[in-house]
């Protein structure tokens, strides 16, 4: 007989089976308020009440002799038939639609009745509804029943006002009327001796969760919360406004790909997130928060995702427990999913609490998901930071740098001046006098230009000196006639006498007469020649109109001007984004050929030495410093190599080179020891108005 | 029976700067005046004044003329033949004293090879055979070159130049790839890349 037919037949429970389940709800009393502002909301939704008109107060007070009370009064009330029908029976999922097809954020119907069973000494709740009162509640061994004589008892509503003792609350006038006309009932939910604070409410930690609570943030965003404290004043109870993230302002919005990959077991498992009925797959909203939403903090709750039913949220999770791995970065962020195909019933994703959704392959697939995102998102914060810490960082290089090019500026002239006097270390500081000049030579057949060619800045005079030997070949008073052969360059003179004044002596005792004179070119490439006769004496020179410098040192040179490269401005306005950008490819020290003629030195910040530097420590190191300070260097040793060959082109010899550079780089690094100590030894030291 | 060869004054002047190169290879000016009138005074003496020098344009001018085509260096009246000057000046002096040049078909001038070895060990040209004429920078343009960008307007187009002598005599040689592949180079700096630092240096 192994087919037998089963009769049905109404299932029987222990009590201590609402224990079992009532202990997994591990009620906190923002948890279980939020779960009775709830039923409030969707109370008021079944009556098809509109947001704005929806009112709800929450009362608190404590008293040490009679105990602590919460109070959640809404304007709505339950008939009878209500309370029989609905509320009595555990874990309806349609208890909260109360029969109807309307979308409300109750669940299964459980939550704010565990929440009074569980969490409370007693606990019970007033309504009235269409001229009864019902009185329903849970005793001291939390059975719950109608209260003796206050099951559908018909009195006046002024009654009803005075039975519940709420005639001293806060409510609009029109409200007042409406119930006071029957034209709307309420209920007055009440626990008395709350688990926890029976005598004490901790009103301000319990108030603050509850405005940010997962299952009450929405809710407070769109409904007039009124909350008093010991019959204090009313205020609204809104969620915290948290402001954004500068440079966050606008939430990340990812829309959920149609299908989403876990691995399960080691196997990779593909989860569609759409199907037939739910074909919008959600999206996920990232928002920002100014504020550190760090664990224990005023906000700290908030650091987490809720994730949007229908109506409210049927899961939440904070950071901490979903694998995101960008902390402390994450700990800015928060946001919502929704996600419809977790209501779908089939798939059975949102469990009775509504605290977290039911762990399947979806659901896990989902979170997941999430995790990746939120990753992704303060990886944007991380990089942000990063860029804003570069600058930060850049601004103290320069300021470095800054502080070295004022230092370079007191004593470079006498040290590239001195060159080839053979100075000793106190000689750099010797002004340069005429011993610097050129000696004066006797001209070459008597009468000629000092060079042969000569280059003119383009709307710049250009002195010219035409030497004779005079008064043995040419005597004073001879008049030198001076033209241009193709009339392209003007002259200051046409004419030049030879006066006694002009007469100088060379080392060799040999009498030359300087003279003077200017020529300039309005046109760049213009080139001429200068023809100077004087009795059966002719001498040329050839000049050539030039933009800039390019010869290195016929224009007075500028002050020499280092930069750091990616961080200064480019004077020149030259570079694309107004910075030279260097690579690692590029020299330490860097040269255009339009710096040459400025006097412009780039340090390149992107060499591999400077990157390993500034990344293993900050701008701020001594390491740093004493990296710029070489730079330095290599830029005085650069210059006198230049100004070496320039001055004594036949003596540039290893040897010789190499014994300058000794004595002028001793002489340098003296004077930093000198002058840099703080700036090479004290890590605290910031150049301010580039003083030590 | 030797020819009679007809030397210019440029073409004198190398050859008697090549003779005092074999004693010091930087040659003060003062010096090439006195050298080239005692081993042609009669192109290099004063005007009107045969036993003396001239030391003007006669000897000014065609020196840095020679400075421009790349075959020497000067420095405040120091001069110095360049690698490819000096060259110039050997194979002008064998001619000169009648000993025949045989390069032979395939040899090039010693200069050429010589900056041709030195372009090929450069990391701009390693970057350009690789295909990565993005990272190419100025620097490897100077380094083709052997300039910096403090070289004077002379001695640049002087190398400038002396490159361009270099890719002419290897352009015609199409059977050697790395060759090739160095006038391809050359064009892509020159011509294309860093043109307008050439024109710089040109204009300037």
């Amino acid at each position: 007989m192994n087919k037998v037919k089963i009769l049905e037949e109404e299932n029987k429970y222990h009590d201590h089976f609402l224990d079992v389940i009532g202990n997994d709800f591990k009620f906190e009393h923002e948890k279980g308020l939020a779960e009775w502002l709830k039923n409030s909301t969707d109370a008021y939704t079944r009556l098809g009440v509109a947001d704005s008109k929806q009112f709800i107060v929450i009362k608190m007070n404590d008293n040490k002799k009679t105990g602590a009370v919460i109070e959640v009064i809404d304007f709505c009330g339950m008939t009878h038939e209500d309370i029989e029908g609905a509320f009595k029976k555990w874990g309806d999922p349609d208890a909260a639609r109360g029969g109807q097809n309307k979308k409300v954020t109750g669940g299964h119907g459980n939550g704010g009745k565990f929440y009074m069973r569980q969490m409370f000494k007693t606990s019970h709740f007033v309504t009235y509804k269409n001229g009864h009162l019902n009185i329903f509640g849970f005793n001291e061994k939390r059975k719950y029943g109608f209260a003796e004589g206050f099951k559908s008892k018909k009195i006046t509503p002024i009654e009803a006002i005075n039975v519940a003792n709420i005639s001293d609350i806060f409510f609009p006038d029109t409200k007042k009327e409406e119930v006071l006309s029957g034209e709307c009932g309420f209920t007055v939910v009440r626990g008395i001796e709350p688990e926890g604070m029976p005598k004490k409410i901790k009103f301000s930690k319990l108030i603050n969760k509850l405005r940010n609570h997962p299952q009450t943030r929405r809710i407070l965003l769109r409904i007039n919360v009124w909350v008093s404290y010991n019959n204090g004043d009313y205020f609204l109870l809104k969620p915290d406004d948290l402001p954004p993230l500068p440079g966050f302002e606008s939430p990340r919005v990812f829309e959920i790909p149609k299908e989403l990959s876990y691995v399960d077991d080691g196997e990779v498992v593909i989860v569609k997130m759409s199907n037939s009925t739910y074909k919008n797959t959600g999206t996920l909203l990232i928002r920002s928060s100014e504020e550190a939403l760090i664990r224990g903090s005023r906000f700290g709750d908030l650091n987490r995702i809720d994730i949007i039913g229908e109506v409210g949220v049927i899961g939440s999770y904070q950071f901490l427990e979903i694998g995101v791995n960008t902390f402390p970065q994450a700990s800015f962020l928060y946001g919502e999913c929704e996600c419809p195909i977790l209501e779908d019933k089939e798939m059975d994703c949102v469990k009775n609490d509504r605290t977290k959704l039911v762990e399947n392959v979806r659901t896990k697939a989902l979170i997941s998901w999430i995790s990746s995102k939120i990753d992704e998102v303060s990886n944007e914060i991380i990089s942000k930071q990063k860029a804003e810490q570069m600058n930060e960082q850049k601004k103290i290089s320069a300021a470095f740098n800054d502080y070295l090019n004022k230092w370079k500026d007191q004593f470079m002239n006498k040290i590239i001046g001195d060159l080839g006097r053979g100075g000793s270390f106190k000689d750099a500081f010797i002004p340069e006098d005429n011993t610097s000049k050129k000696l004066l030579e006797a001209p070459e057949n008597g009468f000629s230009f000092s060079f042969p060619e000569a280059t003119v800045y383009v709307n710049e005079e250009k002195k010219i000196t035409l030497k004779a030997l005079s008064p043995e070949l040419i005597p004073i008073g001879s008049i030198v006639s001076i033209r241009t052969v193709n009339k392209k360059l003007r002259i200051s003179e046409r004419e030049i006498i030879i006066k006694r004044e002009n007469i100088h002596l060379t080392r060799f005792g040999e009498s030359v007469a300087v003279l003077n004179f200017f020529i300039a070119g309005d046109r760049v490439g213009d080139e001429d020649k200068v023809v100077a006769e004087v009795g059966s004496f002719r001498t040329e020179i050839s000049a050539r109109v030039i933009e800039q410098n390019s010869e290195g040192g016929s224009k007075k040179q500028k002050p020499l001007q280092v930069l750091l490269s990616g961080t200064d401005k480019d004077p020149l306005g030259i570079s694309p984004g107004g910075t030279l950008i260097l690579t690692e490819r590029n020299p330490v020290v860097y040269q255009r050929v339009q710096d040459v003629s400025e006097g412009i030195y780039w340090i390149n910040t992107q060499s591999p030495l400077a990157k390993a530097i500034l990344s293993k420590y900050e701008d701020h190191s001594i390491r740093w410093r004493d990296y710029l300070f070489q730079r330095y260097v290599d830029i005085f040793i650069k210059q006198i190599l230049h100004e070496l060959q320039k001055k004594d082109p036949e003596g540039f010899k290893a040897d010789a080179v190499d014994n300058a550079l000794d004595t002028k780089i001793m002489q340098i690094h003296s004077l930093a020891v000198n002058d840099l100590g703080k700036f090479f030894f004290d890590e605290s030291f910031i150049p301010i108005d580039n003083e030590e | 029976m030797k020819k009679n060869i007809e030397l210019s004054r440029k073409e004198k002047l190398i050859l008697v700067m090549y003779e005092m190169s074999k004693k010091e290879k930087n040659l003060k000016f003062e010096d090439i005046v006195v050298s080239a009138f005692k081993d042609f005074p009669g192109d290099f003496h004063l005007k009107g004044y045969n036993f003396y020098p001239d030391s003007g344009d006669v000897v000014h001018k065609p020196l840095y003329e020679l400075r421009k085509k790349g075959l020497l260096e000067a420095n405040n009246k120091i001069f110095s033949f360049t690698s490819r000057g000096f060259d110039l000046a050997k194979q002008m002096h064998k001619t000169v004293n009648g000993i025949s040049i045989n390069v032979g078909a395939h040899r090039l001038p010693r200069y050429v090879e010589n900056e041709l070895e030195r372009v090929k060990t450069t990391e701009g040209f390693s970057l350009f055979i690789r295909g990565k004429n993005e990272e190419i920078n100025e620097t490897d343009f100077y380094t083709y070159l052997g300039v910096t960008p403090r070289t004077s307007r002379n001695d640049f187009l002087g190398r400038l130049n002396t490159m361009k002598e270099v890719i002419a005599s290897i352009v015609g040689d199409v059977n050697n790839k790395e060759n090739m592949q160095i006038v391809d180079y050359d064009k892509f700096l020159i011509k294309e890349k860093f043109k307008s630092i050439v024109d710089f240096f040109s204009k300037n």
